[in-house]
């Protein structure tokens, strides 16, 4: 399968991105090197450039971003803290509270579509929901659902009506959390689909036709159609690799699974069914990022510093492990990875 | 065929290969706190049965595999007393300088004679690829090792006892 | 999965070694082989599960080191993981090195057809023959 990379961001200074989030009109990239700090990039004539901001209100490391509809980033840590910041007119980012009421570390975030609420996956085996409250002036949280284990993935129904989690204790939700002016709605909290998964859960997404995918570390991708209700069978589709850490829908019929193979695999439902359609690759084809000569220099000096072993020549633009993976317009998607580069691809 | 030791490493590279599939994970239990699930047993969710790889009861690999750590442990073959006291002296040598090797343990587990333990800290800071290539190395060094240490020990032995006899057969 | 008595896994794995046996003496080894690991003892106590392990193992003992690699290419995606499953189990078993040798040339050419992701599915599903 080929695709085209369409940006690449690498900084001297940072090492490790364990996590990022770019805002849906791609203005805005937030990225976390692995520690307490946030860091902002802008985009400027098609490439991101490093802002001034250092968004340091946490004391731990930044496990979870994401950026709402409304340009608003939320950031959630392991001191768990959570914060959402805004920007104001004079170009600086704000932050404000959220009583998150979290005993142990918050390890995912997700505002829901409409950019009203969110979500924060906890280590303490439940789920925060928090909603502004304009009295106390402060995000404020109810606690969803009680796993097992940790809550380490989260979705949104495009309706924002229904929160999908995924827990280290191989079952996946979907909770209602439908709520009104007055507050929670009468069937909130309450369980719809319940799966098992067979091993520990990595990631949950939900697309706009009513799928919901998850998967899990024994390398497999599962989709429940949730079109013809509750009880529609899962199609469990395993992949030859190694496990995905993230799932991103592209399109409708489109899902990019990524992890430990340091490379994206697209999954597509064709008549019906979902299928493997194989590792993304860039082809010979020189990225539009940067005059070619440049790029090309510079990815040979690259391959001389980190010469990979047993003979084997790099196959994937990264050289480790993808931690997250961020889907904005149709067909586009970024994908961060430890080894310290964000890139965002286009399926071609 | 039998009796090669690369198929059996060949099968240790694969699953390790599958094993360091490793994610940062706060602790459930202690705040603030990631620490190694095999270690410390956490939540057993994230804590999968061990796996064993064998060449028979005297040569075998044990692999724990975790959320964010794994242990690897190698029993190495053993056939005679010297050879025993070879590998004792082998492991203890590394193992007295665990902190310059990073990966390994300093107490090898149980009924194993050398233990590495890999987190998702290490896999940050060093490639996968070289973490795997460094223990199959190590598993085929220490192998060889053993049998040339056995030989010198031997020669040695044999050129000690031929000096000494060497001034009986001069009188004589 | 409906949950099964021990008796009732006691009999069904009887039947899947009936069966194989069967096929064997009529000389169909691959065809033994995809009955022995049909519908694996998951649930099982650990004594039917042994009983079950056995059988796979006779019916793979049926294979000369030249035919592996075809049989392997005809068992279905979960047979094979199946399979590598049972791997895994044997060499925990402490059995005579001729065997555990035979069983690393199986290893070689499941992972040549399946791809890691067998053995990433014998290590995190809960599921262990």
């Amino acid at each position: 399968m080929l695709a085209s990379l369409i940006r690449r961001l690498e900084e001297p200074d940072i090492e490790v991105v364990n996590c990022h989030a770019i805002s849906l009109d791609e203005q805005f990239l937030a990225l976390c090197a692995n520690a307490e700090e946030i860091y902002i990039f802008e985009l400027v004539s098609e490439q991101y450039q490093r802002t001034d901001a250092v968004l340091a209100k946490h004391s731990q490391r930044v496990t979870g971003l994401d950026w709402s509809c409304h340009r608003r980033l939320l950031s959630v840590s392991e001191d768990r803290t959570a914060f959402v910041w805004q920007q104001d007119s004079d170009g600086k980012w704000r932050p404000s509270n959220v009583e998150l009421k979290a005993q142990r570390a918050a390890l995912c975030a997700a505002w829901s579509p409409d950019g009203d609420r969110f979500a924060v996956g906890l280590s303490s085996k439940d789920t925060a929901l928090c909603y502004w409250h304009e009295e106390v002036n402060c995000w404020v949280a109810m606690k969803v659902g009680k796993a097992k284990a940790a809550i380490t993935a989260l979705a949104w129904h495009p309706s924002s009506q229904y929160l999908a989690t995924g827990s280290t204790d191989r079952h996946c939700v979907v909770y209602d959390v439908s709520m009104s002016e007055e507050g929670a709605g009468p069937g909130f909290g309450t369980p719809q689909v319940t799966e098992d998964a067979g091993a520990w859960i990595n990631d949950i997404a939900f697309s706009n036709g009513n799928v919901l995918a998850f998967t899990c570390q024994d390398a497999t991708v599962r989709f429940k159609s949730l079109v013809d209700g509750r009880d529609a069978p899962v199609e469990n589709i395993r992949w030859r690799g190694l496990p995905f850490l993230c799932l991103a829908f592209v399109g409708r019929t489109q899902l990019v699974a990524c992890g430990f193979d340091y490379v994206p695999v697209l999954f597509l439902q064709r008549d019906g069914a979902w299928q493997v359609a194989g590792k993304l690759d860039l082809g010979a084809a020189v990225p539009s990022s940067g005059p070619g000569g440049v790029r090309e220099s510079y990815d040979e000096a690259r391959k001389r510093f980190r010469p990979t072993s047993s003979g084997k020549a790099a196959t994937s633009e990264h050289s480790n492990t993808i931690t997250s993976c961020c889907p904005f317009k149709d067909g586009r998607f970024s994908t961060s990875s430890l080894d310290g580069t964000v890139i965002v691809w286009e399926l071609s | 065929m039998a009796h090669t030791l690369a198929p059996y490493l060949e099968v240790i590279r694969h699953t390790l290969n599958a094993a360091l599939c490793l994610q940062n994970y706060p602790s459930q239990v202690v705040e603030r706190q990631s620490r190694p699930e095999i270690e410390f047993k956490d939540t057993a969710a994230v804590v999968p049965k061990p796996l064993v790889i064998a060449r028979d009861e005297n040569e075998k690999c044990l692999i724990e595999p975790s959320v964010n750590s794994v242990r690897v442990s190698i029993k190495v073959r053993q056939s005679d007393d010297t050879e025993k006291l070879l590998c004792r002296k082998f492991a203890g040598f590394f193992t007295q300088r665990a902190e310059h090797f990073v990966i390994l343990r300093r107490k090898p587990v149980e009924g194993y004679d050398i233990s590495f333990l890999i987190t998702n800290t290490h896999l940050e800071e060093m490639m996968k690829d070289r973490i795997v290539d460094f223990i199959i190395e190590f598993m085929e060094d220490i192998d060889k090792e053993i049998k040339d240490l056995k030989i010198a020990l031997n020669t040695r032995l044999r050129a000690a006892a031929a000096a000494y006899m060497s001034q009986f057969s001069q009188r004589g | 999965m409906a949950e099964l008595s021990e008796e009732e896994w006691r009999a069904k794995v009887m039947q899947h070694k009936a069966a194989v046996e069967e096929l064997l003496k009529a000389r169909k080894s691959k065809e033994a082989l995809a009955e022995a690991l049909r519908d694996p003892p998951y649930g099982a106590p650990e004594e039917v599960k042994l009983q079950g392990a056995k059988t796979v193992l006779y019916a793979l003992s049926a294979f000369r080191e030249a035919e592996i690699k075809e049989a392997t290419e005809k068992l279905d995606e979960e047979k094979q993981n199946t399979l590598m499953k049972y791997l895994y189990k044997f060499w925990s078993q402490s059995l005579p090195s001729r065997t555990n040798a035979q069983l690393f040339v199986w290893h070689a050419a499941l992972v040549e057809k399946a791809g890691t992701g067998s053995i990433v599915r014998v290590l995190y599903d809960c599921n262990r023959p």
